[in-house]
């Protein structure tokens, strides 16, 4: 097959795009390429002839691509402006891959460049898929797909018509991707549901919810909790966070069988010391950061463990006991969460980091815990400023305090007057709250089983749970230590979250969607919160008791490779994706030019005609040229001569006697006489 | 294209003009015969100019045999006609010894072979041993039996039909003895006036019956041997190498174009401008004669041969990127 040079609008036009893509975004990108590309193939009148149908259907790809390219600038968080940069370079790319495949003469299919394409079409494809912008993913690429195949087997080895088989054989292969098509079609509509769980988790950065039992918002004790039991990865850990209660809120309020918050914490701002935590900074200035997040990330690394989210948390973070500050890894323009510091969910105004970092907090010299982090407040009036001049509201927050205090140690009416009397023989002889709080747990672990199916009678069920049934589930077990030690004038309070304790070999924690767990904390004068672990191990998730099975263990290695192949695209600026496309551009550019020579250099030279005829030669041939007759090299005068022009024809004769016959020196002076008739005559 | 069309003042000699009328009338001959094909005829006689062999291949009832009888009749020589069937041997073509009891000796026996024309006709009928009996023959003029040599008188010119290859009964001919053809000619369907003419041409006899010797194995081999010093310009001999080149190299070819290829266009782009009358070679001469002369000797691939590719359109396409001298 001969490959033609590329003309000189092609060359153009690629230059054209990549300077305009240098400059701006590559919507414009695709404005500007497409009408060149298309003014290319009309002036030359070379528009692909048995490929209209594929090229409607890759235009109509093209467009819809360009048109999403105008949704709204907030649907690429990933992104940004780059995604815009990334579609135009793809498409740039497609359509300078393309357009060498679709010369007149038809090119050989090659794979490699197929493969080119397609990587980059999935790379573009992946930058767009945010969460409502998969439907369009899901058009674009079987679309895409099966254009390729349309057009791979469209090659075109002669001009002549195609046989009837052939013929057949196209419009099999057309039959057969209509067909899978429509199954397509009819499976992706069929299992949108899944699929789109499926596409989002693998190509986008959003996340399905986690179900509502780490992080709901007034949990309720329910007949059974988490049954699930979900091996769906949550949170992945590393440092030093392994076997610890990842708190997602804490509740004070118990009524009915439900954890809630007092009115009076939600109405705190006043009296709060503050709602608004300034997050540890890096060493670097706001400036700085700004000039250059990747260093300021690199920096980042003054937490002590960091949280990998993996499922949407519905913008809720995690953090233990006792962490001083949470750091957004990476830097995304605010540098501080805002949360309720009293109670309550930890929830941001903002979408949740997809990572970020704890640092935990150290006691101080008098063994005081100085700051216990998110959710944590303390109850010491010790730990206000008492400096009426520096702290108007000094006496606002003491008061504050002592509601807070009361609310931690308030029984609910409806608690069964047996459970007090429960509390203080458990606790008999215990005299610390250190010690109280210790023979709190220890019953509770000692005497009460582990059991999925609590049924809820008419009473109040943590009464019940205690009095009666001996056997509930971990709700149970928090709520029972939350009372008792309430009733013995502890302050406790009930907190949701997840157990971290599936710790691998390299270091890294995993929780999962079954790690979901409830607990007590309890309030320690002189030490602050402390955790409350009450509800027996069998309770607890275990791993080793229900080990992944390889396919699980496969399916999250495959997406970890995918998110860290993404995340590596994902990083990359405009300016190295721009140069990538330049690399692969150039290779290819440098392998066409190497084999264009290769076909030159072994390439026969055209045979020419003796010195004192080439004169002649050239002279017939301008003239052929300006009559419009273009020769071609497999084709001799007399044929492309028409046989009516009788000069033409008379000269070719002679000239053919003077050529190939044995030369004479009369026979070149008829020649030059013939010739400048014609150059002559004017048709 | 007619290579008459041109109009060229003769360059020649008066005696091979009148070699040439010669063989005009054998042309005459051969179009009172078979109607409407004059390129077909033409081809013919270039063959028997350039002292090659003929190949007639076509369906049966298109008038190969016929043509190759009014050739043979045409030409003063002794014709002989085999008709290969299947049980056909090799001795049968050649030529066996056989035991002389009268002075105990063995005694040669030349078969059909020794002829000036050869008519072999459906000779791919016959198994591919007997064809290649006449591989020697044909490119040697010889025949070798029991050690001994015997020489064919000249000329000797073969003309054999055959059914395309896919008819039922045939055997397809092996590459070797397509080779040693010169020219492959077929002859197609007539078209409707000329099948008329045909219809009465024959009404009280056939016209073949009325053919009469109109050249001498003399005149053949004065032909023969003017057509040799036809002059071929290098570049002509140049544009001969590199169409036979490029075959070597095509994927779709199993087997390229031989030496023996390139010199049969040579030789019979000599005799196609001696008949026109010119004394020196045009390309268009070797273009015209490319497909009838190279076709045959090109075995294509089975991949391209499934893929509905014929050998001419290979050839074809090499004349159109080949590039021409001029």
């Amino acid at each position: 097959m001969k490959a033609k040079n590329p003309s000189l609008l092609f060359v153009t036009s690629v230059v054209v795009a990549l300077i305009t893509l240098y400059f701006s975004t590559g919507s414009t990108l695709v404005l500007v390429i497409l009408p060149l590309y298309l003014a290319q193939l009309v002036l030359q009148g070379r528009l692909p002839r048995d490929s209209a149908l594929i090229w409607g259907g890759r235009l109509f790809v093209y467009a819809s691509c360009a048109i999403l390219g105008k949704a709204p600038v907030q649907a690429y968080i990933f992104f940004g402006y780059q995604a815009f940069i990334t579609m135009g370079l793809i498409l740039g790319g497609e359509l300078v891959l393309q357009s060498f495949r679709e010369p007149p003469e038809g090119f050989k299919f090659d794979p490699l460049q197929l493969l080119v394409s397609s990587l980059l079409f999935l790379i573009g494809c992946g930058t767009f898929a945010q969460m409502g912008q998969l439907a369009h993913l899901w058009i674009c690429a079987p679309l895409w797909v099966c254009l390729t195949l349309l057009a791979a087997s469209d090659v075109r080895e002669d001009q002549k018509p195609l046989s009837l088989m052939s013929r057949l054989r196209q419009f099999g292969l057309l039959a057969i991707t209509a067909c899978v098509g429509f199954l397509a079609h009819s499976t992706l509509s069929n299992n949108r549901g899944a699929l789109m769980n499926m596409a989002s988790r693998l190509l986008s950065d959003s996340r399905p919810s986690v179900s509502e039992v780490g992080v709901a918002d007034s949990p309720s004790l329910q007949s059974s909790f988490n049954t699930e039991a979900s091996t769906a990865r949550l949170l992945r850990i590393e440092g030093s966070l392994s076997d610890s209660h990842l708190r997602a809120a804490a509740f004070e309020l118990y009524k009915n069988g439900t954890w809630g918050l007092p009115l009076s914490t939600r109405n705190i701002d006043a009296a709060n010391p503050t709602d608004t935590r300034e997050l540890k900074q890096s060493q670097m200035s706001a400036a700085e950061i700004k000039r250059d997040p990747e260093k300021a990330n690199q920096q980042r690394t003054d937490w002590d463990a960091k949280i990998t989210v993996l499922r949407d948390t519905n913008k809720t973070m995690f953090a233990p006991l006792n962490s001083s500050a949470l750091l957004p890894i990476p830097l995304q323009g605010s540098s501080s969460f805002d949360w309720n510091r009293y109670a309550g969910p930890l929830q941001v105004s903002d979408p949740a980091p997809l990572s970020y970092g704890i640092v935990e907090s150290h006691t101080d010299v008098q063994g005081v815990q100085t700051e216990q982090g998110p959710l944590c407040f303390s109850l010491d009036p010790k730990s206000l400023n008492s400096d009426i001049q520096k702290n108007p509201d000094y006496f606002k927050q003491l008061d504050f305090i002592a509601t807070a205090r009361a609310n931690l140690v308030e029984v609910p009416e409806e608690i069964d007057p047996g459970v007090k009397q429960l509390a203080l023989q458990i606790t008999r002889g215990a005299r610390t709250q250190h010690d109280k709080i210790e023979a709190v747990s220890t019953y509770l672990l000692k005497n009460y089983k582990y059991s999925l199916d609590f049924v809820r009678g008419t009473q109040d069920p943590v009464s019940d749970f205690l009095l009666n049934k001996k056997s509930a589930h971990c709700q149970y077990f928090a709520s029972a230590t939350v009372i008792l030690l309430r009733e013995i004038g502890v302050p406790a309070r009930y907190a949701t979250g997840y157990w971290a304790h599936e710790t691998a070999a390299d270091g890294t924690t995993v929780v999962r969607g079954r790690d979901a767990h409830a607990w007590a904390e309890a309030y320690v004068d002189g030490t602050g919160w402390i955790t409350v672990e009450s509800t027996p191990p069998s309770g607890r998730a275990d791993p080793t008791a229900n080990p992944l099975t390889w396919y699980q263990q496969m399916q999250e290695k495959i997406e970890d490779t995918w998110t860290r192949i993404r995340n590596w695209f994902g990083n990359l600026s405009s300016l190295q994706i721009a140069g990538i496309m330049l690399g692969v551009l150039g290779i290819w550019g440098l392998e066409r030019w190497r084999q264009a020579r290769k076909r030159a250099r072994n390439a026969p030279k055209k045979p020419q005609p003796p010195l004192e005829l080439q004169p002649l030669a050239r002279g017939f041939e301008a003239a052929l040229r300006k009559r419009g007759i273009t020769l071609l090299d497999g084709q001799t005068w007399s044929e492309a001569v028409p046989g009516e022009w009788q000069q033409g024809q008379e000269f070719i004769e002679v000239y053919n006697a003077a050529r190939f016959a044995p030369r004479d020196e009369a026979q070149l002076h008829d020649l030059t006489d013939k010739l400048r008739s014609i150059q002559k005559s004017k048709n | 294209m007619n290579p008459t069309q041109n109009g060229h003042q003769p360059i020649t000699t008066s005696s091979s003009n009148a070699a040439r009328e010669s063989l005009r009338l054998v042309e005459a001959n051969l179009q009172s015969v078979i109607k409407g094909k004059n390129a077909e005829t033409e081809l013919l006689l270039v063959a028997l100019a350039s002292a090659g062999h003929v190949l007639l291949e076509d369906a049966p009832g298109t008038g190969k045999t016929t043509l190759a009888k009014a050739l043979a009749r045409s030409i003063g020589g002794e014709f002989r006609r085999v008709q290969f069937t299947p049980d056909l041997l090799p001795a049968d073509i050649t030529g066996s010894s056989f035991y002389n009891p009268a002075d105990g000796s063995f005694e040669f026996r030349p078969g059909p072979v020794f002829a000036n024309v050869l008519l072999a006709d459906e000779i791919n009928r016959t198994s591919p041993r007997t064809q290649s009996a006449l591989l020697e023959v044909m490119s040697e003029n010889q025949v070798t039996t029991d050690g001994r040599r015997h020489a064919l008188r000249a000329p000797f010119f073969v003309v054999a039909t055959q059914n395309p290859s896919d008819y039922a009964g045939t055997y397809p001919l092996p590459e070797a003895q397509l080779d040693r053809f010169m020219v492959r000619v077929s002859l197609g369907y007539p078209d409707e006036a000329s099948e008329l003419d045909i219809l009465y041409s024959q009404n009280d006899h056939h016209p073949l019956d009325d053919l009469l010797p109109v050249v001498s194995v003399e005149d053949v081999l004065a032909i023969q041997d003017a057509v040799k010093h036809v002059h071929i310009d290098r570049t002509i001999g140049d544009y001969i190498v590199r169409l036979t080149h490029q075959t070597r190299g095509d994927s779709r070819l199993r087997v390229g174009l031989s030496p023996r290829g390139s010199l049969a266009l040579y030789r019979t782009s000599q005799a196609r401008a001696w008949l026109a009358g010119r004394a020196f070679v045009l390309p268009e001469d070797v273009r015209a004669l490319a497909v009838p002369v190279l076709a045959h000797r090109l075995i294509l691939d089975t991949k391209a041969r499934y893929g509905g590719a014929q050998s001419s359109d290979v050839i074809n396409e090499l004349l159109e990127s080949v590039a021409v001298p001029r």
